[in-house]
């Protein structure tokens, strides 16, 4: 498309000079303008509407007025109509007219026969390896008018630039396997423009909201407010993962040029496949929640007598916010995309063309972590015996031998129940790690803990699978597991509390009685929270959320350690449980347990980073 | 006895060092999420009254 004027040959745009450059003779030629950048710069609130695709007969006044009554899905609907309106009522495409054909530029387009990935480029160059998947069967191109997006950001880092960013995240993580760290590969790094939608949006109205103040006595405030986000970004392209899209979103929108073709020039780009009301709901709903969290406080900042202030109604936000999605635009924003294959499997790095911002998922390597967990316990058994050592001559410097049997917890019931509490909180640690991962993972082609036990959730329904591909009872879960964790920590307080209450007990009222009733008790109520855990656990599984039926060995690990535990308890002897055979029994299962279940979560975590081929075959039928 | 617990305890806190370290390295940036999409808010008005 762009030849040469001096020889002829392919011109490439150059990151290093911003120019068109000839990649024979190194001629370089400015790129032709086609206008300023048009900046949304918005100076008076009525003049809001953006010069979109959008109806402009729906002024803001209209809106508010005739969509008051309107569900947000009804408003999306509208505005999906009003944005595709493209095609005539007889259901034929519209015929082009002279500014529709001005509004195009011309592009060979490549569709990979496996992943079924759709790569333009302008000019002569040859597709001959797929960036998504890295199949490197022969693509065979078509020319064809393309529509042109509204913006576009040039690539800012060059590709030996994006191989240093690369190479200095691999240095930087730990225990990555070795064929990770073979730079050869970055070679197949390629330049790709990914397309994004530009949401613009708007919201104005009256809101009450209720406040509590210092005295206990409430009221109401009435806030007018009128607001808009401009540059609302959303990933276009149904090939690139939204995770992946949304960790490399660094851009500045000073940076956006109105598009011109030539930016192309010696570089991929995607096509953008994604419905651009597809996100309309989920900006409704997200720029509500942060205009009203912004609203609140403004209100607390002003009112410095309040605590608390909140919506007087809390549903129906787009309604009561007026919020109305202004315009949406399309642009293409720069992405180093390294792509290559191995056993079975793709493996994906993605880096912000313009800023240098990396995403990327190393698996690790569990002969390398095994090595390092290894070579730390001889400093870690050496602090903790210098540690206790210390303790123990304090205290008996001071003359308080009595607190010895509580600091060296070995001849009590504490260092079980203590020890099965660190491992259960541990192993929940694990499990709430987990899902945190694994919800970003499940985002990733949906492949974690293997397709089946995701399709299994997904077709009893349990959870949902939204647009960007995340599950989202995730905040559930975490808060669930939060309440745990808390009443987890004020149970392990409680023995350390009781087993003072004990010490002061048989040294200031010689009753060792009564210390013993206390020690069943706090036995009774550790196990009791135990086997709480542990029915989470279950429900979890049960929820398909993440544990695979494998891991479930863990889980019975786990269980068969609080049975023993109980049965422990029933033998009366807390006291001495360090000289039953039992307690020891009942420390290493619980330890094995939570150490399969590390390295378990390592293993779910290496699936998580790469993208199985077959997902490829599957998406291309 | 006490060799066993010590041992026991320091495999765990090793552990723990470990895994607590790979997630930190492994850990991408999420934290940015919903607000790197809104490259720009801009015209903020707002008039609040007390009733």
């Amino acid at each position: 498309m762009y030849t040469c004027p001096n020889c002829g040959s392919d011109m490439i745009y150059d990151i290093a000079s911003k120019k068109l450059k000839c990649s024979h003779c190194e001629t370089l030629i400015d790129i032709e303008w086609e206008g300023d950048h048009e900046e949304y710069e918005l100076d008076d609130y009525g003049s809001l509407l953006l010069d979109t695709i959008i109806n402009t007969e729906n002024s803001v006044e209209n809106i508010d007025n005739n969509n008051k009554e309107l569900s947000a899905e009804e408003i999306g609907k509208n505005i999906r109509s009003d944005l595709l309106n493209t095609r005539s009522d007889s259901g034929n495409p519209p015929l082009r007219t002279a500014e529709q054909v001005q509004d195009e530029y011309e592009a060979t387009v490549f569709s990979c026969p496996q992943c079924g990935g759709i790569i333009k480029t302008v000019g002569t160059a040859i597709v001959d390896f797929c960036p998504y998947c890295g199949s490197t069967l022969m693509l065979s191109g078509r020319l064809q008018r393309e529509k042109k997006p509204d913006y576009i950001i040039p690539f800012g880092k060059t590709k030996e630039e994006c191989a240093e960013i690369y190479k200095e995240r691999i240095e930087k993580a730990w225990c990555v396997p070795a064929r990770y760290k073979d730079m050869s590969k970055v070679n197949q790094i390629n330049g790709i423009f990914l397309p994004y939608w530009v949401y613009s949006v708007h919201q104005k109205g009256l809101l009450t909201y209720k406040y509590v103040d210092k005295e206990n006595s409430r009221g109401k405030v009435s806030c007018y407010f009128e607001k808009s986000y401009n540059y609302v970004l959303y990933d276009a392209a149904s090939s690139f993962s939204d995770p992946v899209s949304e960790d490399i979103l660094d851009y500045d929108r000073h940076d956006f040029l109105l598009f011109n073709p030539a930016y192309l020039s010696g570089y991929y780009a995607d096509n953008a496949d994604v419905d651009k009301e597809k996100y309309i709901i989920q900006i409704q709903e997200k720029s509500c929640q942060m205009t009203n969290q912004i609203i609140e406080n403004k209100i607390l900042e002003k009112y410095k007598d309040l605590t608390n202030v909140y919506l007087a109604d809390s549903k129906h936000l787009q309604e009561q916010f007026n919020s109305r999605i202004t315009g949406v635009k399309e642009a293409m924003l720069p992405v180093w995309l390294l792509t290559w294959r191995e056993k079975g499997s793709v493996v994906h790095a993605a880096i912000n063309g313009k800023t240098g911002k990396i995403s990327t998922r190393i698996p690790v390597d569990l002969k390398q972590f095994a090595l390092y967990t290894g070579l730390m316990i001889v400093p870690v058994i050496l602090l903790v015996y210098i540690l206790l050592s210390a303790l123990y001559g304090l205290f008996s410097l001071y003359g308080f031998e009595d607190f010895i049997p509580f600091l060296f917890p070995v001849h009590s019931q504490i260092p079980m129940v203590l020890w099965t509490e660190i491992f259960t909180l541990l192993g929940t640690g694990v499990l709430y790690c987990k899902t945190k991962e694994f919800k970003s993972a499940a985002a990733i082609d949906g492949n974690y803990m293997g397709k089946n036990n995701f399709d299994h959730a997904a077709a009893k329904g349990r959870k949902e699978k939204k647009e960007d591909g995340c599950f989202y009872d995730s905040g559930y879960v975490s808060s669930e597991l939060h309440l745990l964790f808390i009443f987890g920590i004020a149970l392990i307080g409680m023995p350390v509390l009781l087993r003072l209450l004990v010490t002061f007990c048989t040294i200031f009222l010689n009753d060792s009685g009564y210390a013993e009733n206390v020690g069943d008790l706090i036995c009774l109520l550790i196990y009791l929270f135990q086997t709480a855990l542990m029915v989470f656990d279950i429900h979890q599984y049960n929820r398909g959320y993440v544990r695979s039926r494998k891991q479930m060995f863990n889980i019975y690990l786990l269980l068969a350690g609080i049975a023993s535990g109980w049965a422990v308890v029933y033998r009366g002897s807390f006291l001495e449980t360090s000289s039953s055979p039992v307690y020891y029994y009942v420390s290493l299962l619980i330890f094995a347990a939570i150490l399969k279940d590390v390295i378990d979560n390592i293993l779910a975590y290496n699936r998580s980073c790469v993208r199985l081929i077959s997902d490829y075959y599957k998406r291309s039928k | 006895m006490d060799c066993f617990m010590i041992i026991l305890l320091s495999i765990t806190i090793s552990l723990g060092i470990c895994f607590a370290r790979l997630r930190r390295t492994r850990k991408t940036d999420r934290t940015s999420g919903m607000k790197s999409r809104y490259l720009s808010e801009k015209n903020m008005s707002v008039s609040i009254d007390k009733k």
